[in-house]
């Protein structure tokens, strides 16, 4: 039983008019597995997931939920299928007990075992205190736990999450990751985000989409080995010296690649990426030394997931559509990454130490990641 | 139909949970009541008749019947729920069937709260208690007729208040091109054709006199059936490739 395919998707095209919104997708997930579904917004995660669940229509391809073919056995697709959609919707006006009540009774748990069910995803999803509250008068976080509840009531085998952790605070993603992962254990789980955080918290294994295609697929090791492969070491200098002539200085060490100017606090802070298997750090102090600089910091910066995520996304060394080797984009620092973020440290370096302009480096370098709010994979260099 | 009953259930729920069925029938009893006893009053010739009454209550229908049905399905698209409740195990056609009965259980108790209107009529004056009958069934009738027409217009539509002002759309030139307002300045060999086709008014006319004819039965039992099923074709509609 333990390997048995519960997801099975064959060449899934969607379109919305000229729009392919998801592009010969394949994949197939065996049953106990936590799939993360990784993509920029727009990709076609949603749009994937909708039709997993019987809510769209696939332009052409095949599904099959647990052994159901979408088409010609939605229903028992449906009855397979716990599905928390995008944004949670929930019907506000009803109280939490009367909408879990609702819900148990379309999702046909038997009058019997309502009470048994009803009780366990209270207990599970930790809204007991909430039960005889309007659900429009509910907090985010706890709609969300009213989402997750109302696809768990009847105990499906399959479990379709959307964004589970959006728009909540850390320690409610906290929470929400770790039902999710104690529900991981019995049920085959999809959940989708665009924070790569997300994934490498919960899931065992990670298709990344990009514009309706497939672009990697692999277990969350492959991910994270990525995600090392691309560290680099933060490095804050205290002198009075140009940026650039330190820059300069830097970039001629034999195992530096690539030497950043960041902007952080007032100091001269550089990030910089060795070559590959190199060390650079020894090299790094003796230069300081001999120039008369003040290291403040020298810190190993793993790459954040959004380094690695657009790595793989924006034609890194993985090709689009190829499958199964994330990881081998690891040595590329792709050109797009320097020109999302490029142009505003530029500036920074040009007129250094201004309190202003950190400030305003800092919200730039955040956009990328502040999803993140559980504060896993932070980086240095967002930290001010 | 074990399903159709929950959905029903929900939905009557949400109805009351809700200002508008409030709204709606208050309104609705207000302008009923002021229909009623205009004549009442009238200081040359005062008459408690419930003619009226019965005559232009169908143009009121044409108001309430949309503002119930309104929020239906269009709601449920806008808020997103319509995904929740699409991807549960339940068939288009029993969401559609739910929501409408629970619609039609509204407007069957705003028309009941009018109930008092005939009573006090018939304390007042005579009242041909047949033509009452008669009138309330047509009432009835018609009102479920306009509702299957406003639950198709809420199919379609994103947003309630689109879903209100096309069914109104829909519904007004129903009622007016078979009401004489209109067929009195068509040619005679039009007239009974249109009223025939478009004629909800016309149609309520004759049940409306203590005639309850099959073919006027039949008339707005089709209609409403066939509004019904474009609405469960509508939904079905996302699932066209």
């Amino acid at each position: 039983m333990a390997s048995q395919t519960m997801i099975e998707v064959r060449h899934l095209h969607k379109s919305y008019g000229p729009i392919r919104a998801v592009d010969d997708v394949s994949f197939a997930i065996n049953q106990g597995e936590i799939v993360g579904f990784l993509g920029p917004n727009g990709a076609g995660k949603t749009t994937t997931m909708k039709m997993l669940t019987c809510f769209l229509a696939p332009t052409s391809g095949e599904v099959r939920v647990a052994g159901h073919d979408i088409y010609q056995d939605s229903m028992a697709v449906r009855r397979a299928v716990g599905y928390l959609p995008e944004d949670t919707p929930l019907y506000k006006s009803m109280t939490v007990l009367d909408f879990l009540r609702f819900v148990a009774a379309v999702r046909e748990v038997p009058a019997s075992r309502q009470k048994e069910r009803l009780r366990a995803v209270v207990e599970v999803c930790g809204i007991k205190d909430r039960l005889g509250q309007i659900i429009g008068t509910l907090s985010k976080g706890y709609r969300q736990r009213v989402g997750l509840a109302q696809a768990l009531v009847h105990d499906p085998p399959v479990l379709i999450l959307d964004e589970p952790t959006s728009g909540l605070d850390p320690n409610q993603i906290a929470e929400i990751r770790e039902v999710i992962r104690s529900l991981g254990k019995q049920k085959t789980l999809i959940l989708s985000t665009h924070v790569l955080p997300e994934v490498e918290a919960t899931c065992d294994r990670v298709i990344i989409i990009d514009a309706g295609k497939v672009v990697g697929d692999g277990s969350i090791e492959v991910l994270s080995k990525a995600r090392l492969a691309q560290a680099g070491f933060l490095l804050s200098l205290e002198t009075s010296q140009a940026t650039e002539r330190i820059r300069k200085a830097l970039e001629a060490l034999p195992d530096v690649d690539k030497v950043e100017p960041v902007s952080q606090g007032g100091a001269h802070s550089f990030i910089i990426t060795p070559k590959k298997d190199k060390d650079p750090r020894l090299e790094i102090m003796k230069v300081c030394v001999a120039e008369g600089w003040i290291i403040l910091q020298l810190t190993p910066k793993a790459a954040s997931l959004e380094e690695v995520f657009r790595g793989l996304t924006q034609g890194g060394a993985l090709a689009r559509g190829a499958k199964g080797a994330p990881g081998s984009s690891q040595d590329e620092d792709d050109g797009d990454d320097d020109d999302d973020d490029g142009d505003d440290e530029d500036d920074e370096g040009s007129d250094e130490g201004d309190g202003d302009e950190d400030d305003e480096g800092g919200d730039d370098e955040n956009e990328g990641g502040e999803e993140d709010g559980a504060g896993a994979g932070r980086e240095p260099k967002e930290s001010k | 139909m074990g399903k159709t009953w929950t959905l029903y259930k929900r939905e009557l729920g949400e109805f009351f949970n809700s200002p508008i069925a409030y709204i709606a029938i208050v309104v609705f009893l207000v302008l009923a009541g002021f229909i009623a006893s205009w004549r009442i009053f009238s200081a040359e010739a005062p008459r408690a008749e419930l003619r009226p009454f019965l005559e232009l209550m169908p143009l009121i229908m044409v108001f309430l019947a949309p503002a119930l049905a309104m929020r239906l399905l269009a709601e449920e698209k806008s808020s997103g729920t319509m995904e929740l409740l699409i991807t549960m195990p339940v068939t288009d056609w029993q969401v559609v069937l739910g929501k409408y009965l629970a619609a039609l259980t509204v407007l069957g108790l705003a028309i009941l709260f009018t109930l008092p209107i005939p009573i006090a009529m018939a304390a007042m004056g005579d009242l041909d208690w047949g033509v009452t009958a008669g009138g309330y069934i047509g009432l009835f009738l018609m009102g479920a007729c306009y509702l299957s027409i406003g639950l198709m217009t809420s199919s379609w539509a994103g947003h309630q208040v689109i879903a209100f002002i096309v069914s109104i759309a829909i519904c007004l030139p129903f009622f007016l091109l078979g009401h004489e307002w209109v067929t009195g300045m068509l040619p005679d060999g039009l007239r009974p054709w249109l009223q025939g086709i478009f004629g909800l008014g016309h149609h309520f006319k004759n049940i409306s006199k203590g005639i309850l004819d099959s073919r006027d039965v039949i008339y707005y039992l089709s209609i409403g059936a066939a509004c019904l099923l474009l609405a469960t074709q509508s939904l079905e509609s996302r699932k066209w490739r």
